[in-house]
């Protein structure tokens, strides 16, 4: 699999024109990347199910503002996708204080959140260049969505150090994925 | 801007995450359209990302699909024309919201030029300052070499002089005639050095009366019985030189000083003789 379409331009331009073949294209070959990344967020395949449904409406409705020139589609979808499924999870995580906090419910989300990591996934020989401290910060910030200031705050270390370790962890991503992106 | 250190603050890394502020965002996407490096580096680390989501990819149901395409089904996609008045509308409210409408890099920018406007100014002002300083210091000094050369050339020409007359002074040929003052100014004293052979003749005035307006002394030589003149003198009796006179003369038997009116006489008025010596 390669995440290139060829002829992109062409497809996206078939897509503004309300074209929903060329935008199964888009599905065919975006849906399971996002679909991991979403569930990942989210926590469940179920709330990624809704999450990805309101993604592409979302992506389907806004085509017309995609810039090539801030990024390739890919990105920009993966974008919208994560910001949907983030502002999905902090509606849940809400709706849970809310709820009784001895509810065990809690509790286990709790430990669902942090058992969730890049490990489960199949990518351990991927992500092992990266320290144990560098997966968290990553999965905090891309995963959960926080900022580094919320990092630091929920972890107790300096925001510099946050700085650090997430530009760290992205320099080895890179070695990895831009390797993986030759082959995939 | 030193994009080396922008490239390596982090702040792309934390746009391709996802943990930027909307101002940060603005700012990484403006110029990322403005250096390539940016650009280049932001697109390898968005690549990564499309690289770890791919890598972290799972197959969705197959339901999904129908369910997302039935979805869409009937959903107007907003145009360019209706996103632009929505981003109008943003750009309206923005100010009275928050007053930061402009963003950071314009209003960074917009600084930057101004402080540059200013430092070029002044510059140029403290440059046109500097160089007419320069150019008169340099006229100074162009007056003080000229003062100098000149003051050098008037030196040399002493020097010359005083060379010459002690020259003319340890010369066997030279004779000096003390001239004491008459009865009409006892205190009055000259001296005259004569060249016999060269037949020049100079003064040096010890003491005389510093004459009015409109007379001049007048020097005279005693030759065979008659005087012969030999030109009249400005009293300078600060001057520690001898003054050189006009005319030369031969077997003077003795020198004289009258008083006379300016410009001098034909002849001497004898009862304003000042000062008389014999050679």
């Amino acid at each position: 699999m390669s995440i290139d379409i060829p002829d992109i331009d062409l497809l996206i331009s078939r897509i503004k024109q309300g074209e929903k073949e060329a935008f199964e294209v888009l599905y065919d070959k975006y849906s399971a990347a996002l679909f991991g990344v979403v569930t990942k967020i989210v926590r469940s395949e179920e709330i990624g199910q809704d999450v990805m449904q309101e993604a592409f409406v979302k992506i389907w409705k806004k085509i017309h503002s995609y810039d090539s020139s801030k990024g390739s589609l890919f990105t920009w979808m993966l974008n919208i996708s994560r910001n949907t499924a983030i502002d999905k999870w902090r509606k849940i995580k809400r709706e849970q204080k809310v709820e009784i906090q001895t509810d065990e419910s809690v509790v286990g989300i709790q430990n669902q959140h942090t058992s969730i990591n890049i490990d489960s996934i199949g990518l351990k020989e991927l992500v092992d260049k990266l320290t144990p401290e560098q997966k968290l910060v990553v999965e905090y910030i891309y995963f959960n969505g926080y900022t580094q200031q919320e990092v630091s705050d929920e972890l107790g270390i300096p925001l510099g150090t946050v700085k650090s370790r997430v530009r760290k962890a992205v320099i080895e991503l890179r070695k990895v994925f831009i390797k993986l992106l030759l082959w995939i | 801007m030193d994009l080396g250190i922008y490239i390596s603050s982090g702040v792309l890394e934390n746009y391709v995450l996802g943990s930027v502020s909307d101002q940060e965002r603005r700012e990484v996407e403006c110029l990322s359209s403005i250096y390539p490096e940016i650009k280049e580096e932001l697109i390898r680390l968005q690549q990564t990302m499309e690289g770890f989501a791919m890598a972290n990819a799972l197959e969705p149901p197959p339901g999904l699909k129908a369910s997302i395409l039935e979805a869409i089904d009937g959903v107007e996609q907003e145009t360019g024309r209706e996103d632009e008045n929505k981003e109008l509308k943003v750009i309206h409210r923005a100010p009275e919201a928050t007053g930061r409408s402009i963003p950071a890099y314009w209003r960074t920018a917009a600084a930057a030029s101004i402080i540059l406007l200013i430092g070029a100014i002044f510059l140029w002002q403290s440059t046109i300052g500097e160089l007419n300083n320069t150019r008169t210091q340099l006229s100074d000094l162009t007056n003080s070499k000229q003062n100098l050369e000149n003051r050098i050339a008037e030196l040399e020409s002493e020097n010359e002089e005083s060379e010459y007359l002690n020259t003319l002074l340890a010369d066997n040929a030279t004779k000096r005639v003390a001239m004491p003052g008459t009865d009409n100014s006892p205190e009055s004293f000259v001296s005259v050095f004569w060249n016999t052979e060269s037949e020049e003749v100079f003064l040096k005035v010890t003491d005389l009366p510093v004459p009015t307006e409109d007379k001049q002394y007048q020097l005279w030589a005693i030759v065979e019985g008659q005087p012969q003149d030999m030109g009249v003198f400005e009293l300078d009796l600060a001057s520690e030189s001898l003054q050189a006179m006009p005319y030369k003369v031969k077997n003077a038997d003795a020198f004289a000083i009258t008083l006379e009116p300016k410009g001098g006489s034909e002849s001497p008025t004898l009862s304003a003789m000042y000062v008389l010596g014999n050679a």
